[in-house]
């Protein structure tokens, strides 16, 4: 049996011998009783020499009270050790739960029968990861996407870190969606912050947004949030979709496993991955990073804007870039839609890393929503109501 | 907790006194019952007054400041004959029956003499308790009867005891007298032990007019009653029982663990305080009380029981009406 409760053995007896003074103590004191003078004492002790039959059993009794009592003490104090059958032998760690929720986490390959999104398959790692956790391990959990976004204080409330990740159906729906009226929008608005701040300022739930993941700044963020706290360790989950300039601050490199349950994956960056950024100061800090996504191709949209021109106000112009993170070339058609109706569709080759810009030109007014859409993905941009889709 | 420092039961402080067989001594503290001042007030000089009043319409027509007895002497009543034995004296052969009869026989007159009450009031610690004590209770019963003796020309002594006869204001007759006696109350030192056969028996030896012995205390002696009530009738005393408690010590409203200290002998007794034990106790009690009352009813003594919530002149009124105080 393994110990895994952050106190030493020598602080737990020091504590358990002063917890047993103490209820010994409380006892005698109880024992003390309060004293009542009576006018003829012999009348009482007439009476309970009738009753001295039972005085051993009360004796027994009192006994047995204060061995009870000591009793749930021990109870009470060995819980505290967190005893574990066959558990590792390690202390207790600081971590910080970096949860990619970029756009490219809602490509529907979470799992082999493509049904399940990735940010989906990263809040099942999360789970497990929360669900790993030992007696004395505080856990902090980080949306990453457009920026680094603090979802929680260091806690070992397993229950607690599980609704943050997964939030309740009532605040679930997708933020981007859009409202059928104003008032509508208005009101929703306000049942979701009431919502968020009941639940502690937390977005009940993490989404994927349409933004890239700032990985440097989520990093920064945990580095932060993890100084003077013992064993660090930061663990991302994501798909490893980051943007080019950040890839280029990361080295990666692999590093064996020291517990936790960290799941290998079979993503495209790799299982156990370390990455060195050479921007963001890591000393001392242990960081994994655990894979989500069932193919390594990965195409979206990273870049989608809609302008009118100056002369002719009437008429727009959209800009789409897209680009393959994958290590593999890729093929997709890149479709741009007015409401339902396809306005173009074009087959585009992407290589790896490749970063193809496409512009469309003088589109008519008549076109009140455009969207552009990459698979799964949906760019909108609300100039007007118009929006991009790829796929 | 219902038994208050008011109540019968008296929370006391927790520290004990070496020394005293492991057992625990209650602190020194005040007497509660020291206070005296408003005991005997004019309120209660007119309920005394009006006890006075009554008890001569009860007892109209009957002799009062005079009391007969089987003595034969100096009196002007005529009380009976008997034979004429030689040394009697010659003035009171009755030469017209000897003239009829040809017998010498002689007239019996019977003496008169002052009856004396002596009011013994028991002012041990243990009557000390209850609210109001005790204590003040007996010193006011007493103080009533004292009142209706001396307004009957009775000669009536004030007797407080505990473990011994504390102090003793002399037989004295009269109602202006009243003041002294309210005085003698106010000031006789309270506490002690109980020990009514002791006291008892000082009492005859240095009484010996006999008389009416009334005996106002809770009995709540160790030693038992018997013993003490027994002496005064052995030596031609008329003992007159007053037991006086205190509701709550009858019923008393405890529960929980509780150290019980004799206020008397400082014994303490641990109990843990249930409905059963409390029931047993409240049994315990009456059995003692009805002891005593059987005690007093089969030697043919007046006895009364009385606690302190009834007022004390209905207590009077009811001796009065009893007969066995006024004749």
């Amino acid at each position: 049996m393994t110990f895994l409760g952050p106190i030493s053995i020598t602080t737990f007896l020091w504590i358990a011998g002063g917890a047993s003074a103490l209820v010994i103590s409380a006892y005698i004191i109880k024992m003390r009783r309060r004293r009542f003078e009576v006018p003829f004492a012999q009348l009482w002790r007439r009476v309970l020499e009738q009753k001295d039959a039972n005085a051993l059993w009360k004796q027994l009794k009192r006994l047995m009270s204060l061995l009870l009592i000591l009793f749930i003490l021990g109870m009470v104090l060995f819980a505290a050790l967190d005893p574990t059958v066959g558990a590792v032998n390690r202390s207790a760690r600081s971590v910080v739960v970096l949860i990619d929720a970029s756009a490219s986490m809602k490509a529907m390959d979470g799992n082999k029968a493509g049904n399940k999104s990735r940010i989906e398959a990263a809040k099942e790692r999360a789970d497990e990861l929360i669900d790993s956790m030992g007696g004395g391990d505080v856990a902090m959990v980080m949306k990453v996407d457009g920026q680094a976004t603090p979802l929680s204080r260091f806690s070992s409330d397993a229950p607690m870190l599980h609704n943050i990740v997964h939030g309740s159906d009532t605040v679930t729906a997708d933020p981007n969606a859009r409202p059928a009226t104003a008032a509508a929008g208005d009101q929703a608005r306000a049942a979701r912050d009431a919502e968020i701040a009941k639940r502690g300022g937390t977005l009940g739930g993490i989404v994927a947004s349409d933004t890239p993941a700032d990985l440097t700044r989520a990093l920064g963020a945990a580095a932060d949030a993890l100084r003077d706290r013992p064993n660090p360790l930061i663990v991302l989950i994501s798909d490893g979709a980051f943007p080019e300039a950040q890839l280029g601050l990361v080295s990666w490199a692999p590093q064996v496993d020291r517990g936790l349950g960290l799941g290998t994956g079979s993503g495209s960056a790799g299982p156990k991955i370390v990455k060195d950024l050479a921007s963001v100061d890591l000393t001392n800090i242990d960081v994994r990073y655990l894979p989500v996504g069932e193919r390594s191709d990965n195409v979206g949209i990273v870049s989608f804007n809609v302008r009118r021109y100056i002369a002719n106000k009437a008429a727009y112009e959209v800009y789409i870039e897209v680009q393959n993170f994958g290590q593999e070339p890729a093929s997709r058609d890149l479709a741009l839609y007015n409401g339902d109706t396809a306005v173009d569709i074009k087959r585009l080759v992407l290589k790896p890393g490749e970063r193809i810009k496409k512009i469309y030109e003088k589109l008519p007014a008549s076109t009140l929503f455009l969207s552009s859409r990459s698979g799964p993905i949906v760019a909108r941009s609300w100039f007007s109501s118009v929006a991009g889709s790829f796929s | 907790m219902p038994a208050s420092a008011s109540g019968p039961f008296r929370a006391v402080g927790t520290a004990s006194q070496p020394g005293q067989g492991g057992q625990g001594r209650v602190a020194p503290k005040k007497n509660r019952a020291d206070d005296r001042k408003q005991l005997f007030d004019d309120k209660f000089l007119k309920t005394l007054e009006h006890l006075h009043m009554v008890s001569r319409k009860v007892f109209a027509g009957n002799i009062r400041a005079e009391r007969r007895t089987r003595k034969v002497g100096s009196g002007i009543e005529f009380a009976d004959h008997r034979t004429y034995t030689r040394g009697d004296d010659f003035r009171y052969i009755d030469w017209n029956l000897y003239g009829r009869l040809d017998k010498l026989l002689l007239r019996l007159f019977e003496e008169e003499e002052d009856l004396y009450i002596y009011i013994l009031i028991d002012v041990s610690d243990s009557m000390s308790i209850g609210n109001p004590p005790k204590v003040h209770y007996a010193m006011q019963v007493g103080a009533a009867l004292t009142y209706v003796g001396l307004a009957n020309l009775d000669r009536v002594a004030i007797i407080p005891f505990g473990d011994r006869l504390i102090d003793r204001l002399p037989p004295s007759r009269g109602k202006n007298r009243i003041h002294r006696v309210f005085d003698f109350l106010r000031t006789t030192k309270l506490g002690g032990k109980t020990d009514v056969a002791e006291c008892m028996k000082d009492f005859v030896a240095q009484n010996k007019r006999r008389g009416l012995a009334v005996v106002i205390s809770d009995f709540y002696d160790p030693k038992g009653f018997e013993q003490g009530i027994n002496t005064l009738r052995y030596n031609k005393f008329e003992p007159f029982v007053l037991q006086i408690y205190d509701k709550r010590e009858a019923e008393p409203n405890l529960h929980g663990d509780l150290a019980l200290v004799d206020c008397e002998t400082g014994d303490t007794k641990e109990v843990t305080i249930s409905k059963s034990l409390l029931e047993a106790y409240m049994r315990e009690h009456e059995k003692y009380c009805q002891e005593l009352d059987d005690y007093c009813s089969k030697r043919a003594m007046p006895f009364f029981r009385t606690h302190t919530g009834i007022p004390f002149d209905e207590l009077v009124l009811k001796i009065f009406r009893s007969g066995g105080f006024l004749r």
